[in-house]
């Protein structure tokens, strides 16, 4: 799936999520579904999460990463 | 803070110091010195079905913005990442989902600015490790990155 990943040399403004308040610093996009492909849009919609076990034991993988990735 | 010029091809000069997944994120106006509450810290979670997936409720990101002023163009990527489970090293990943363009407004003369950004429906195609990558554009490496730990 191709990723929408920023290529700009310089920071430009699409104004549809402009903030106006410390209150409004939370965003989110205004098409819940753009960012999902059409195989995705099929998917059941899971709405319930269950007890997660081991929680406070030894991490299984490295929850921290070493160094940040470049963009591809 | 620097003076970078971005139309000489130099990058914006922004970082973020943290990216914290969560249920929910508080606001409080009337305490000002700690206006910000997060709620529900997640780092691993297990869904209630069978993968291929879309999460019903949303995914909190925060993060706490620092740099020049200016108006940016903030994505947040997910991937998924393909690891050895016996020692844990990454060796693959699988690119699912991004999310933006938010747009970001770090205002002058201020340490840090935090902003958080709703995911709604947040497609996981199998269980594993999962990274959320924040991306501003004009930026090469990504300022943050954190990850959830997705159970089967």
């Amino acid at each position: 799936m191709p990723m929408k990943r920023p290529q700009m040399k310089q920071p430009t403004v699409t104004a549809r999520t402009r903030v106006e308040s410390p209150a409004d610093y939370g965003q989110e996009l205004p098409d819940p579904d753009g960012h999902l492909t059409e195989e995705q849009k099929k998917w059941p919609v899971v709405t319930e999460l269950l007890p997660v076990e081991g929680v406070t034991g030894q991490p299984t993988t490295d929850p921290t990463p070493k160094s940040l990735p470049a963009a591809g | 803070m620097s003076t970078g010029d971005w139309t000489a091809g130099g990058e914006p000069d922004i970082g973020a110091r943290c990216l914290i997944i969560c249920r929910e994120v508080q606001f409080d106006a009337a305490s000002p010195e700690t206006p910000y509450s997060l709620i529900g810290l997640l780092t691993e979670i297990r869904p209630r079905g069978d993968y291929p997936l879309v999460l019903g409720m949303p995914l909190t990101l925060f993060a706490e913005f620092f740099g020049q002023a200016g108006e940016y163009e903030v994505w947040i990527d997910l991937v998924r990442l393909e690891y050895d489970e016996d020692n844990g090293i990454v060796f693959g990943e699988v690119e699912e989902a991004s999310y933006g363009p938010f747009v970001l407004t770090l205002l002058p003369d201020l340490f840090i600015q935090s902003r958080w950004y709703f995911l709604r429906k947040v497609p996981i195609t199998e269980p594993g490790l999962h990274e959320f990558r924040l991306r501003v554009a004009g930026v090469t490496a990504p300022l943050a990155v954190q990850r959830l730990f997705v159970r089967g």
